[in-house]
């Protein structure tokens, strides 16, 4: 018996009570496994039970026909008791479930003396669905004046019906009464139910698919769902920095970004809608490599407003052009990589120019427009710098491109428009040549030594299929590899993928880290 | 542009990020009611405070340390802050228990003789009686400020005020030909139409106007309608139900009406009759707040009882819409803001007349009577309304109008004292004039017309509007006014929109045309940026995200009301929002939140309020707070002094944060809120999980050390089960508040139950009152206060007999 002191002495109380003579029995009792499973019905005898509740305030004894006025003659004698020591407390034994389906639940339970320290009152809940049925001890301190004295008795409890799910359901015997906090079982029965059988009560009792939220429960890698990328533009990283001279011929690869009449959906506020493709449209790429976040974009617009001659600039919904506003995403922010702590959405604002040269861009970054025959092209170059971040594979920036098309000859109402790409879910990915990306997000900024850290990230995968083949911890003072985790978790094409896990910590120095997941093809 | 683009964004969090970082928290004091040495000494202390936290930037990154941080030990955890609130004015004037608002009876005399008395900006700051007759050109503003002089003239007969009106319009004439000349347009569409219909029916009533005078009246409102540009924009023939549209289908439908021998008559007439349905057919306007609601009502309530409609006001597909406005005043009369706004009480004189007006066609006193609770309210607060040209212009005019419009034969009758949940239609945003097509009919193929005023329309389809939790309609009675709605800004469902209790409010909303999915509700934050956002896929629409209301549970006793309220796809995130309200009246409000999840993301998240003032202690799970003088147009208005505690369930993973948001100098004309508290959790949630926060919010009389009151709020128990609180906060006083969702018996301390939401009020040991709903037993200190019956009870409650209006 492992239990702590007083309940020893609560159950020291039963025996005296009883005048039992009770055997204190291992952790491994000498009882070959007798959970018997016929179809989906699970049996269970006290030993069984007891090795699942292992780890709780239980012991085992064996009782017989001196003790106990009547019982199974299935159950061998054994007895499982639990002592609660308040009320809210419970015993919890998960049983295994073949199949998800609807089982009815019976006990065979230890009915005694209800009062402090001798049987309480338990309802059940299974998966968290509360039972109907419940187990109590009698209203008194002995037994009924027409039983044998002294003698306990075993009676079946139908706790009820539930829909459980596979491989496992959680019963949960909670003590709901100050008075009492003994439990005895003899054996517990899972019966699969067809639904026809059941009431309407019955019917509703549907335990929610099972999730753990305790800390070390759970995975090193766990793939949550996989959604969709739209909205989410990769940029791919490129060996050959681009000539920034408004000439596009050197940019060969990167999904294009389209704005036009029929792919924009969000416009600014009264601007109307863009009257055909002469009208505005564009097509746009990114690269990226580690210093620069290149952007290049044909324009075709049918009218070219007059642009600054001399003057100073005005805010860039002035003139033609197109806006970047880019803002590094809370996670980034106070690491290492980005130690300036810049929260604000940086606006680039690449407007269309003639003879005054461009527009000043903040944190040294540089576009150069020409002149084409249906529009202009632009070709720049975002220094990371100026957002203050050291940028690596796997990056996630929220990204907005808009569009501004000023056209004063135009009749009054089509004089000015601004077409927003993604304007609620726009997002870049800087990826590897291999066409995907992720990152991950540790839970909290400080762990404790030795304990786990639980982290939630998301991969991209924009290209083909690809898998995470491992999970590394990367020490931030010397750049080293702490730890591997190997995985081999495949990641389809075409979609973002949710990740979590928690990670043990364990015999790590204090220090600074940071997680990466390893993707190869 | 930046308002265009600061709509949310995946991932963003923008409500609390990027103003966030830093958790410095600081006090804001009324600091012209403080001997100066001591605001002196506050702020620095509040400067040191903050100096103090910078040190504990917490920041979340994709980093992480090993090791304990310096502060983790004991938590950055605000505690004790000022040297004392002595010099507060608000100890050395009467609490809101002792302050009366006084409540004296209302007809169209007193109306009368409060406008003659009232001030007037534009003639010397001098009364309207005195001054009116000698004011200078009112120029553009003539049709609003002359209307209190025709007002007088027709309510005296003096016939000075009506020469003097009709010289002030021909003033406006004058400045309607400039406006034309130099603009080629005017905007005048939602005031000054009718408006000036009134002012012709009383001058010519009095026998004021010419033949000449009828000339020049018919020139200048032909020429505004033929030259309105609404906004001065270039499209016209607004459609849909907001201000713009059914400002100029009004406009010129009256002109029509006036004037069938226009050229344009029947252009006008055709064309409101089909903008009017744009509002009708649906019996209601998009607007959710206090602002823009009542640009619409002013030309569309005025604009039917001009032209005859009675149906407005008595048709029964109305009743949603009337009913709303009426239960959301406070029993003060007050207007607890929300949306887009203009301070506190800003718009409640546009509900004054409007009430006056209902009340004359439907014969229904129970308007007339909330008018009254609203009238005296403004008088309550008339010095400081008189202090500011905007809010005594308003309310002085609304004024003006309920005399007007009043019918001193309808016997005002007192509503109902319950509390009531209310009804309205849905609201969208369409994608402009493309996206209102599958939603409004003959829409003008012309570019240049039918753009659909602010994208706003309505459909049909009923949506909870809010959830009204009244004490009574006693002055002083404890009120709390909880938005429902999930469509249009400011999509805050949950949200506490106002608070009230002994005349004093105690929070209120920030002015915004945008999102405020945080205000006073559980605020939530994706900080990995990876939650999969349930964004409106609708294409005719742009509101950014969509989710749906529902009200599970909503009964209404004598001693307490119960709601519950679900939002799935909860402010655009793959989760569902379970708050749950237990309102005590009178008394306290235990408001719990259950989110549940349905992904895995790093979320942030937790109930938060919005606050004047926090303080002058906070603990590491509660905060005292107060209103000392709630804005409206820039200046301050009286407040009875009455705190508000806010005690949440403790628990090891939560953190009490207090922050300054920190608001525009334009915003903050209108808004007194902007210190926040938020009871914090953060961690990677997964799909099935459950994250609780309960809290009570217990008004107060202002104390300079609510600590001892915040030990005697004991949360008891607080799982996925059961919330079982305990309040001691007057002696020998012990009130017990249990939400126990499972039915199973519990059994705390001296309380012993099976039902699913009990309030026990104990005194001298004595249960004196009590509440059940869904049990078969309650037990106190072993006494059965119901003992168990094998029959469930649905509710059962009693009432103290010797209570008085507690």
């Amino acid at each position: 018996m492992k239990g702590k002191a007083h309940s020893l002495e609560g159950l020291l109380t039963l025996v005296q009570c009883l005048t039992l003579t009770c055997s204190l029995v291992n952790a491994e009792p000498d009882t070959k496994p007798a959970a018997e499973r016929k179809d989906d019905n699970v049996q269970l005898d006290a030993a069984a039970l007891f090795k699942l509740a292992g780890g709780q305030d239980v012991r085992l004894d064996k009782l017989d026909s001196k003790t106990l006025f009547s019982w199974d003659k299935r159950d061998n004698g054994d007895v499982l008791f639990y002592r609660a020591e308040k009320q809210g407390q419970s015993l919890k034994i998960e049983l295994p479930v073949s199949r998800d389906g609807y089982y009815r639940i019976r006990g065979s339970h230890v009915h005694g003396p209800w009062k402090p320290g001798r049987f309480g009152l338990f309802k059940l809940k299974a998966d968290g669905i509360l039972m109907p049925g419940q187990q109590h001890g009698w209203y008194s301190t002995s037994a009924p004046k027409h039983w044998p004295k002294a003698k306990l008795h075993v009676q079946q409890v139908d706790w009820g019906a539930v829909y459980l799910r596979s491989p496992t359901a959680l019963l949960a015997f909670e003590r709901i009464h100050h008075t009492g906090g003994m439990f005895g079982i003899t054996r517990l029965e899972l019966h699969s139910v067809k639904e026809s059988e059941l009431d309407e009560e019955e019917r509703k009792r549907i335990a929610p698919p099972r999730v753990s939220h305790k800390r070390g429960d759970w995975p090193i890698l766990r793939h949550n769902a996989s959604t969709s990328l739209a909205g989410k533009l990769p940029v791919w990283r490129t060996g050959i920095a681009p000539k920034i001279d408004g000439a596009l011929g050197d940019w060969l690869r990167g999904p294009d970004i389209e704005i036009n009449k029929t792919t924009i959906k969000t416009m600014g506020f009264e601007s109307p809608a863009i009257q055909g493709n002469d009208d505005l449209s564009l097509t746009a790429r990114m690269m990226w490599d580690d210093r620069f976040l290149y952007f290049a974009a044909a324009v075709r617009d049918d009218e070219l407003a007059a642009t600054v001659r001399g003057q100073k600039w005005k805010g860039f919904w002035e003139y033609d052009g197109v806006a970047l506003l880019v803002t590094v995403p809370p996670w980034l922010r106070g690491t290492t990589r980005h130690p300036q702590v810049i929260e604000k959405e940086l606006h680039f604002g690449l407007n269309y120019y003639t003879d005054s040269g461009p527009r000043p861009l903040p944190g040294g970054g540089r576009y150069v427009c020409r002149r084409s025959p249906t529009g202009y092209t632009i070709e720049a170059a975002i220094p990371f710098a100026s957002l203050g971040l050291d940028a690596r594979h796997g990056d996630r920036l929220r990204f907005f491109i808009i569009a501004v098309n000023r056209d004063p000859a135009k009749p009054e109402g089509r004089h000015f428009g601004q077409y927003i790409w993604n304007r609620t879910r726009g997002e870049i990915r800087l990826v590897s040549a291999a066409g995907a990306g992720a990152e991950m997000i540790p839970e909290i900024s400080h762990a404790r030594p030795g304990t786990t850290i639980r982290y939630v990230g998301s991969a991209d995968v924009f290209d083909k299929l690809t898998k995470v083949s491992e999970i590394q911890l990367i020490d931030l003072g010397t750049g080293a590899i702490k730890r591997r985790w190997p995985q081999e978790t495949t990641l389809a094409s075409g979609k973002r993928h949710q990740l979590s896990g928690e990670l043990p910590l364990h015999g790590l120095p204090n220090g600074r880290y940071s997680l990466r997941a390893v993707l190869s093809d | 542009m930046s308002d265009l683009l600061r709509k949310r964004v995946v991932g963003n969090s923008s409500q609390e990020q990027g103003r966030s970082q830093l958790n410095f928290w600081a006090i804001k004091f009324a600091a012209d009611r403080f001997s100066s040495r001591a605001a002196k000494s506050l702020r620095c202390l509040a400067i040191v405070i903050c100096l103090s936290l910078l040190s504990k930037i917490s920041l979340h990154s994709d980093e992480f340390t090993i090791g304990l941080p310096a502060d983790d030990k004991k938590g950055v955890r605000p505690a004790m802050v000022g040297p004392g609130m002595d010099d507060l004015h608000r100890f050395h004037i009467p609490a809101g228990d002792k302050v009366e608002i006084p409540q004296r009876p209302v007809n169209r005399k007193v109306y009368l003789e409060t406008i003659k008395h009232w001030k007037m900006h534009t003639a010397g700051w001098r009364p309207v009686y005195e001054s009116f007759c000698d004011a200078g050109p009112f120029g553009v503003y003539a049709p609003r400020h002359a209307f209190v002089g025709a007002v007088v003239f027709k309510g005296t007969g003096e016939k000075r005020f009506g020469e003097k009106v009709k010289v002030q319009i021909q003033d406006f004439h004058r400045a309607l030909k400039k406006q034309v000349k130099d603009k080629g347009m005017n905007y005048w569409y939602m005031h000054y139409p009718v408006l000036l219909e009134l002012e012709y029916r009383i001058l010519k009533e009095g026998g004021i106007l010419t033949a000449e005078d009828e000339v020049w009246w018919r020139d200048m409102i032909l020429e505004l309608n033929r030259t309105i540009h609404v906004w001065g924009t270039k499209p016209t023939y607004w459609r849909g139900s907001q201000h713009r549209s059914q400002g100029e289908g009004v406009m010129k439908r009256l002109a029509a009406i006036k004037y069938p021998d226009a050229p344009e008559a029947k252009e006008w007439t055709n064309y409101f009759n089909t903008v009017w349905q744009d509002w009708w057919e649906f019996r209601d306007t998009s607007a959710n707040d206090t602002g823009y609601f009542f640009g619409m009502t002013f030309p569309v309530i005025i604009g039917a009882h001009l032209m005859g409609m009675k149906e407005v006001f008595t048709d029964e597909g109305m009743d949603p819409f009337w009913e709303r406005l009426l239960h959301s005043i406070s029993s003060e009369g007050a207007v607890a803001p929300y949306g887009a706004h203009g301070g506190w009480n800003s718009h409640a004189a546009s509900l004054l007349w409007m009430f006056e007006l209902k009340a004359r066609y439907s014969r229904d006193g129970r308007y007339r009577w909330a008018a009254h609770r609203i009238f005296n309210y403004l008088l309550f607060q008339s010095e400081r309304l008189q202090s500011h040209h905007q809010p005594m212009h308003w309310s002085k005019f609304g004024m003006g109008l309920a005399w007007l419009f009043a019918d001193d034969s309808v016997k005002p009758v007192a509503p109902r004292k319950t509390s009531t949940l209310t009804w309205r239609k849905e609201t969208l945003r369409v994608r402009g004039k493309e996206g209102a097509k599958r939603y409004l009919k003959n829409l003008d193929p012309d570019p240049e017309r039918a753009q659909i005023c602010c994208g706003l329309l309505v459909t049909k389809e009923v949506k909870p509007h809010k959830l009204v939790l009244r004490s009574g309609w006693n002055p002083g009675d404890l009120f709390m006014l909880v938005d429902l709605f999930p469509r249009h800004d400011p999509m805050n469902p949950g949200g506490i929109l106002g608070l009230m209790r002994h005349g004093s409010a105690m929070t209120m909303t920030l002015t915004s045309k945008a999102e405020t999915d945080w205000h006073n509700m559980l605020m939530v934050e994706d900080l990995s940026g990876i939650a999969s956002i349930r964004s409106n896929e609708n294409p005719d629409t742009v509101d950014s995200y969509r989710m749906e209301v529902t009200i599970p549970t909503f009964t209404d006793h004598a001693l307490a009301t119960h709601a519950v309220t679900r939002t799935t796809d909860f402010i655009g995130f793959p989760m569902m929002n379970e708050r749950e309200f237990f309102f005590v009246k009178n008394r306290f409000v235990l408001v719990r939140d259950r989110a549940h999840f349905e992904e895995s993301f790093l979320a942030r998240l937790g109930p938060t309020w919005f606050a004047e003032n926090i303080g002058p202690q906070v603990g590491p799970n509660w905060a005292n707070t107060f209103m000392a003088e709630p804005r409206t147009h820039g200046i301050a208005l009286k407040n009875p002094p009455w705190d508000l505690l806010i005690v949440h369930a403790p628990k090891p993973d939560r953190k009490l944060i207090v922050r300054q948001r920190g608001i525009s100098e334009f915003k903050a004309r209108y808004t007194s809120t902007e210190n926040m508290i938020r009871y914090r959790w953060q961690g990677v949630t997964k799909p099935g999980q459950v994250v609780q926060f309960s809290q009570v919010l217990l008004p107060h009389a202002p104390m300079r050390k609510p600590a001892e009151l915040a030990s005697k709020i004991e949360f008891i128990a607080d799982d996925h089960e059961k919330t079982v609180v305990r309040i001691q906060a007057e002696k020998d006083r012990e009130e017990w508040l249990v939400l126990n969702q499972t039915g199973g018996l519990i059994e705390f301390g001296k309380l012993k139950t099976d039902a699913k939401q009990v309030y026990v009020d104990v005194r001298d040991g004595r249960v004196n009152r009590w509440l059940i709903k869904h049990g078969q037993q309650l037990y106190y200190n072993g006494g059965a206060v119901i003992p168990y019956s094998k029959t469930p009870i649905n509710a059962a409650e009693k009432t103290a007999d010797s209570e008085g209006k507690d």
